[in-house]
């Protein structure tokens, strides 16, 4: 979610909620004996006020789960869960009569609530960054989640550009998504990628074949995120200018068009980095919200009690 | 015969069920936030079981440590709730729950209002934990900082919210902010009264170098002399005569007819010093009656009653003659200590001289509603009529009775480095105190001076009064209440 | 004494004269003698690659009989010993390349070059040559003809097919020597190629280098004698020679009763004809959006609240929607209760033999019954023959049309009587591929309604063409200039082998004149299309963006596009989810594709202006509604065709639970699965697409292309071209 004009409102709002919080606060700071702290009505209705927040906030993950619900569009949740949940720290730290916590349970509230905030500022970050990221550096960008299945198509390709000029080359692995074809759609269209001529080797080409089999066709394997000199720009660019001093000129085209499978290999390798930094904060974000989440309704329901 | 790609060509490498099944990175998600979530229930559920003390907001103060694991021992159920309800003050832990153990003397003692009961809270003063506020952590109840004194204490010429208004203080209509910023000058030294005592002291001259009736060897009184602290070395003992004076200024009656020509006297009240003057007379009479030249005649007057014949008679007219004596000789040495002129008590003491000559007087105290002494003074005529009377001292014990001094911190300093008036002080009046100014020399709300709390003098409550030690549980009743039943871990 | 038209020649002792011009091979067969051939087909221009038509005509080398006019006092032997030897040898080096037997040959025993050589005695085991070092290419990239390149004996056969007889030009050669084949589009594979799956090149080839998928099922009957098949009356003017030369092409196949003849939703390229017995022609109940509407008990209640907060079931009725599913037979099938029943005499499995389009509907054997089994060129011969001609028009006449002025709600208030009348005054009238029906501008003459193919409704603006809609079978054209402006408003054209069914403009105003029904539901009709066409026009007009880019990836063709800001889009695929919740657990979206600009163009239906997926629809199930949004109904039988026509991948065929008719048990249903095609349909029950609405990070939009775009790079709305 970038923050744009879109949001306007939604920081009029926090900013207007800090505001009211402030200036109720201020004077309840000063004159409650002894500090202000969370069992005061006033401190009260700042939990009261931020723990909403809070929950509301949490509620996102249970909007996403009804998508096609229609309670409102998901940009505005997020709006709102972005502003609304960082304005809920100040409602809380005022709860907290500006202590970090006292007790146990409450300092790991609030040490939780800390983290759960800033990696929510990480992520909103991140989101601002990475996106423009991989659209710039990785123009051949797919679906994470089908990299792998991608890279295999990608390595069927290459092995068709090289079967094309040095006849067949030996599988030794199978493929390793065969179950690809459940539709007739489909199925047609896998007859046609595997529709391949099974040419006579072109002269030179067992160079091109060697160089394929030994150090191309490990690049491509679906998993992991291969080494070597074909996994950064610069050396594999040399790597295929001293192969190009090696071949006939008739398979330079079969190069440079491995050249580009590798790149994008490569990008693919690079889009699978840059996803996981793009989501790897909310396996903090996410796990330590529902735990201060869980804890808090403890607090509250312990802190109402007594 | 560059790549080139399809929108269809691309969209047809997809799986379209791929998002059907789990990815690791989703995968992990619901696990982190399952796993996360069971660890802080796992988290809770375990330090429960061995306390609740993980619920507190802040570990208690340190004199309740004892119980404040069991929330329960002063918390009612659901007061936060109807804190929020009802808009109640701090009702979560009721006055109730305090004054299991504490009797909580009021605030305002001095002046309890018409049917407040005594020795209780006052209807109209702040809840317990209005001041007293827990779970701050290892700290003393008592010691509050000074805004909680300041809530109503700030403007010291306005009523308090409660409705008293301080007495004997003069404001100038300044705000106090601290022990250093508006506090007034103590009442005692303010008020142009002086010191009241009836008592003549000249601290200058018992500090003269050289003084008559030193020690060997000692060239000067010094205060320690005549001040010497009580048990808790917190205020000084009362000047006491026979210790601190007697050495230098015996009591005596002046007369040839004793040995060593005086009679040393008691430090008595003088119905006591009456009596004593009479048996004094009466065993010198006894033990030595040819020194009696007067008595002769007495003893011829007596024979010179033939009439009367009478042995028994004549012995009873020889006492009445000799008590006649007896009262005279007292009455003139009497006259000779207590009497107007006399310097024996009046040295120090004020005396009152009997009804006739003090009546005047005597109504004037009467009037001015010192209510004790007239009543001192009518029982003093009860016991011992026509003699004069030792008004009492009134010297006070404390001074500043709303707040505690302790000398013993103060140790490291001299005596005249507080009371700094005491060398040149000629005059029972000279209030020795020193001022908030003395005070405010080392006690300052800053880093590196001794501290300035409003509590480090005053006190909310009078426990003079109230304070009982006589509880009601036996040990095994406290543990029992305290720790509970499954106790026996508990350290 | 020869004249200077005429040629007098011998062969095999044989004087023969013959008009000048007349080749070797066409004179000896005027003497009954015949000469082998495999290259050469009559019809086809002769062009003598395979040598094995050679003769000895006293010259240094053999003459390729086929190709080489006969010459005044030519002695021509085409059997002595070295002839035949040369021969044999060729026949040897051609089998070395060809694999025996081939599939053809394996299936139907027909591969010629295998009979030949089967008659001239040269076996494949004793072959002296060897084989190519490498084999060559299969290519199965064509929905409905497989080639295999090492059958191909480059007899050329198929290249003149597509060439001169179709005209197609897609076939030439690549290579030479060992890698030299035949190619589509310059070594294309050959379903991406331009072709367009007419068959020719399939009828024409000698051996089983192309072939119909799935052939093997087809055309495996009862091969049926010439004579025999002559003198059926519907045969009747056509000559021998054509018969003969399309030997094969034609069988006769009996049916037991309860056997499937055909599948719904199966490729086929044949047509029936039915000569005795009776069938049954149905499709599989449309596959309802099956809800329970239990609201009493207590998941009910939970369900209609969530289908409150979804907004589903605000899908209205649509107001023009079809009572009668359109076929491929002189039948059209009722939504309700879909089965009709054949008798002899009638014709189905037109659209697949001329166009090859998916079965429309399974049809099954009531009785026992035989059938006629035809590939394309026979049933156009058909078609051309007036006697065949004039049955099916009677045929049409008598009882389709009826039907189909009824199926259409339009007609609905026609008497009988005022059928009967029509019946004997309109026509049916055949188009082929491409021909421009009437033209805008035209003068207005007639009403037409569509019996058989697809007609192409399209307007011409300064910036190129504009589709307005494809009509299949079922719907009519040309009332618009009727009762309007006389003049035609738009260009039909015929996008396959088009019938319609013409109403002359007397007719049609005596039928207005007659009902005023008619004539209010009509006008109502023309107010529709007038905002449709506006519509469509309006954005059609809107832009000037040329940029390459986005002339490329068709983006000008788009009405709505789902564009992904890849600046803003984390990929975290709620897009795709709630595709797939909004449409039971399947996305009708692909999170990939082309970028334009800073988007990505997701893979989601574009509403094309010009939406090739209607095309060829055997049942006339995807359509646009009123709007925009295209969708595909419930009958659909799952053929694919629509997947494969769009260009950018935006339909997919998923597996539904579906209850059919249970062949073992008549009566019963049973639960089956069945594919149907599944098209992004904006999500129209909802006020803005679940993609969109779900998205958390503001990136999804569902834009006009051009408007979106224009904005975008010009910055200000283009409101003055409105």
């Amino acid at each position: 979610m970038i923050v744009d004009s879109t949001h306007t409102r939604w920081i009029i709002l926090s900013v207007a909620i800090l505001v009211v919080g402030l200036i109720t606060y201020v004077p309840y700071h000063a004159t409650t004996p002894g500090g202000p702290g969370g069992g005061t009505f006033q401190g009260l209705i700042y939990g009261f006020v931020g723990t909403a927040m809070m929950v509301f906030a949490g509620l996102l993950g249970a909007r996403k789960r009804v998508r096609i619900w229609r309670l409102g569009r998901a940009q505005e949740w997020v709006r709102a869960h972005i502003w609304l949940g960082l304005i809920s720290f100040p409602i809380i730290l005022f709860h907290a009569g500006m202590s970090f916590g006292r007790g146990s349970l409450t300092s790991v509230l609030m040490w939780l609530f800390a983290i759960v905030i800033l990696s929510g500022i990480l992520g909103l970050v991140i989101q601002h960054v990475l996106p423009r990221m991989l659209l710039d550096r990785v123009p051949r960008e797919t679906v994470y989640e089908q990299v792998p299945r991608v890279i295999d198509q990608l390595r069927q390709e290459a092995d068709t550009l090289i079967e094309s000029v040095s006849g067949v080359i030996d599988h030794p692995e199978q493929p390793a998504f065969a179950e690809a074809s459940s539709s007739p759609g489909r199925r047609a269209h896998d007859l046609r990628t595997r529709a391949t001529a099974l040419a006579v080797p072109v002269e030179g080409s067992d160079e091109l074949k060697r160089f394929y089999l030994i150090e191309v066709r490990p690049f491509f394997h679906p998993e992991g995120i291969p080494e070597g000199e074909l996994m950064g720009a610069k050396t594999s660019s040399a790597r295929f200018g001293r192969i190009r001093l090696l071949l006939p000129r008739d398979l330079h085209d079969t190069l440079r068009d491995l050249e580009t499978l590798c790149e994008e290999r490569r990008e693919l390798a690079l889009q699978q980095k840059l996803h996981h930094w793009l989501h790897g904060w909310l396996l903090v974000h996410i796990p330590i919200a529902y735990a201060l989440l869980l804890l808090s309704v403890i607090h509250a329901l312990m802190s109402l009690f007594y | 015969m560059a790549i080139v790609r399809t929108t269809k060509a691309l969209a047809k490498r997809i799986d379209l069920h791929y998002f059907k099944r789990h990815h690791p990175l989703r995968s992990l998600k619901s696990g982190l936030s399952w796993g996360a979530a069971i660890l802080a229930v796992l988290w809770v559920c375990g330090t429960t079981r061995r306390s609740s003390v993980v619920f507190m907001n802040g570990p208690v103060s340190t004199r309740h440590q004892l119980f404040g694991v069991s929330c329960e021992k002063c918390h009612e159920p659901w007061g936060a709730l109807q804190t929020l309800t009802r808009g109640d003050e701090h009702p979560s832990v009721s006055d109730r729950s305090c004054s299991a153990c504490h009797e909580g003397p009021p605030h305002h003692w001095q002046t309890p209002p018409e049917g407040a009961r005594p020795g209780s809270k006052l209807s109209g003063d702040p809840a317990c934990i209005h001041c007293h506020q827990e779970h701050r952590g290892h700290t003393a109840l008592a010691a509050l900082a000074d805004r909680t004194c300041l809530e109503c204490h700030r403007s010291l010429d306005k009523n308090t919210p409660s409705g008293y208004k301080l007495q004997n203080v003069r404001t100038e209509g300044k705000q106090v902010d601290s022990f250093l910023s508006g506090h007034p000058e103590f009442a005692r030294i303010a008020s142009r009264s002086g010191d009241t005592a009836r008592v003549s002291l000249n601290h200058s001259v018992h500090l003269r170098k050289g003084l008559a009736g030193l020690p060997q060897g000692r060239a000067q009184l010094a205060c320690e002399d005549c001040h010497q602290p009580d048990g808790a070395r917190a205020y000084m003992r009362p000047v006491d005569y026979e210790t601190h004076c007697a050495a230098c200024h015996p009591i005596n009656l002046n007369d040839d007819r004793f040995p060593a020509k005086m009679l040393p006297l008691p430090h008595d009240e003088p119905a006591v010093v009456s009596r004593f003057l009479q048996t004094s007379f009466a065993a010198l009479v006894a033990s030595n009656p040819e020194q009696i030249t007067v008595e002769k005649k007495v003893r011829r007057k007596t024979e010179q009653i033939p009439i009367l014949g009478d042995k028994e008679l004549k012995a009873d007219a020889f006492v009445q003659e000799q008590r006649k004596w007896l009262e005279a000789q007292r009455d003139a040495a009497e006259k000779a200590v207590l009497g107007p002129k006399s310097q024996t008590c009046q040295l120090c003491h004020v005396v009152t001289q009997p009804v006739e000559a003090a009546a005047s007087e005597q109504k004037d105290e009467a009037a001015s509603g010192e209510g004790k002494e007239a009543a001192a003074a009518e029982e003093h005529q009860k016991k011992a009529p026509g003699l004069a009377k030792v008004e009492p001292t009134a010297i006070p014990a404390r001074w500043f009775v709303h707040s505690r001094f302790a000398h013993e911190p103060h140790r490291m300093l001299q005596c005249v480095a507080c009371h700094t008036e005491v060398d040149a002080s000629e005059k029972t009046s000279d209030v020795l105190l020193p001022g908030v100014e003395t005070c405010r020399e080392c006690h300052r709300p800053e880093p590196n001076h001794a501290r300035a709390d409003c509590v480090e003098c005053h006190v909310f409550h009078d426990k003079l009064t109230s304070t009982h030690l006589n509880g009601r549980n036996t040990v095994s009743e406290v543990l029992k209440e305290y720790f509970g039943p499954a106790s026996s871990g508990a350290k | 004494m020869s004249s200077p038209e005429t040629v007098s020649l011998n062969i095999d002792g044989k004087d023969v004269t013959v008009p000048k011009g007349t080749t070797i091979y066409n004179a000896a067969k005027s003497v009954g003698i015949d000469i082998p051939v495999l290259c050469h087909l009559p019809g086809l221009e002769p062009v003598a690659v395979c040598r094995i038509c050679a003769v000895d005509v006293g010259a240094r080398v053999y003459a390729a009989a086929c190709l080489r006019q006969a010459e005044p006092g030519m002695k021509v032997k085409t059997n002595t010993e070295p002839v035949v030897q040369a021969r044999k040898t060729l026949l040897e080096l051609l089998m070395a390349d060809h694999p025996v037997p081939c599939e053809k040959h394996k299936e139907l025993g027909s591969c010629e070059l295998e009979l030949l050589a089967e008659k001239e005695g040269v076996a494949a085991s004793k072959n002296r040559f060897a084989p190519p070092p490498a084999p060559r290419k299969l290519d199965h990239s064509a929905a409905n003809i497989a080639v295999n390149h090492n059958a191909c004996i480059l007899c050329d056969r198929c290249i003149r097919a597509c060439t001169n007889v179709k005209q197609n030009f897609v076939i030439g050669r690549n290579g030479k020597g060992y890698v030299a084949q035949i190619g589509f589009d310059n070594d294309m594979p050959m379903g991406q190629s331009s072709c367009v799956s007419c068959g020719e090149c399939m009828v024409s080839c000698p051996t089983g280098a192309l072939t119909n998928v799935g052939f093997e099922a087809h055309l495996a009957g009862e091969k049926v004698d010439i004579e025999w098949l002559s003198k059926l009356p519907i045969f009747q003017g056509i000559s021998a020679a054509f018969l003969q030369r399309n030997e094969g092409a034609v069988v006769k196949r009996p049916f037991k009763k309860g056997e499937i003849i055909c599948r719904e939703g199966e490729f086929g390229n044949t047509a029936f004809y039915l000569l005795e017995g009776k069938v049954d022609i149905f499709i599989s109940s449309p596959v309802q959006r099956a809800t329970k509407k239990d609201t009493r008990s207590f998941f009910g209640i939970v369900r209609k609240m969530a289908n409150r907060l979804t907004q589903a079931g605000r899908d209205t009725e649509d107001p023009e929607r079809m009572k009668y599913i359109p076929i491929d037979a002189t039948v059209d099938l009722h939504l309700g209760n879909p089965t009709a029943q054949l008798g002899p005499g009638d014709l189905f499995g037109e659209m697949s033999a001329l166009s090859f389009y998916p079965r429309s509907a399974t049809v099954r054997a009531s009785e026992d019954c035989v059938l006629l089994e035809m590939l394309r060129p026979v049933l156009q011969i058909l078609q051309k023959n007036p006697a065949f001609k004039k049955e099916m028009d009677l045929k049409y006449k008598d009882r389709a049309l009826a039907n189909q002025l009824r199926s259409m709600p339009i007609f609905g208030s026609l008497t009988p009587e005022f059928i009967d009348e029509l019946r004997n005054k309109v026509e049916l009238v055949k188009y082929d591929p491409g021909t421009v029906i009437f033209s805008e501008g035209d003068p207005a003459d007639a009403l037409y309604i569509v019996r058989i193919g697809f007609v192409k409704v399209l307007k011409l603006f300064p910036g190129g063409e504009l589709t307005l809609a494809y009509l299949h079978r079922g719907t009519y054209f040309g009332e618009m200039g009727l009762m309007g402006e006389m003049v035609r408003t738009a260009t039909c054209t015929a996008l396959d082998h088009v019938e319609v069914v013409r109403i002359k403009a007397v007719d049609f105003n005596l039928m207005l004149e007659k009902f005023p029904q008619v004539r209010a539901e009509f006008e109502k009709e023309i107010r529709n299309r007038q905002e449709q066409t506006k519509a469509i026009t309006q954005i059609g007009q809107t832009s000037d963006v040329t940029m390459r880019d986005f002339l490329d990836q068709g983006l000008m063709k788009a009405q709505s596009l789902l564009l992904l800001d890849l600046e803003r889009c984390t990929r975290c695929d709620e897009c795709v989810r709630a595709c797939a919740d909004a449409h039971d657990g399947i996305t009708r979206l692909v999170r990939d594709g082309l970028r334009f600009d800073r988007f990505l163009v997701a893979t989601a239906c574009r509403s094309c202006t010009d939406p090739l997926c209607m095309v060829g629809c055997p049942v006339g199930s995807i359509r646009r509604r009123n709007s925009l949004e295209i969708i595909i109904e419930d009958w659909c039988v799952g053929c694919g065709l629509c997947a494969e026509q769009c260009p950018y991948g935006n339909i997919n065929l998923h597996p539904f639970d579906t209850r059919e008719d249970d062949p073992d048990h008549p009566g019963m249903k049973k639960a089956q699965v069945r594919n149907k095609a599944t098209v992004c349909d904006l999500c129209t029950e909802h006020e803005e697409p679940s993609c969109v609405y779900a998205c958390p990070h503001d990136a999804a939009h569902r834009v006009n292309a051009q408007e979106f775009f224009t904005r975008h790079y010009v910055g200000t709305p283009k409101t003055a071209a409105r």
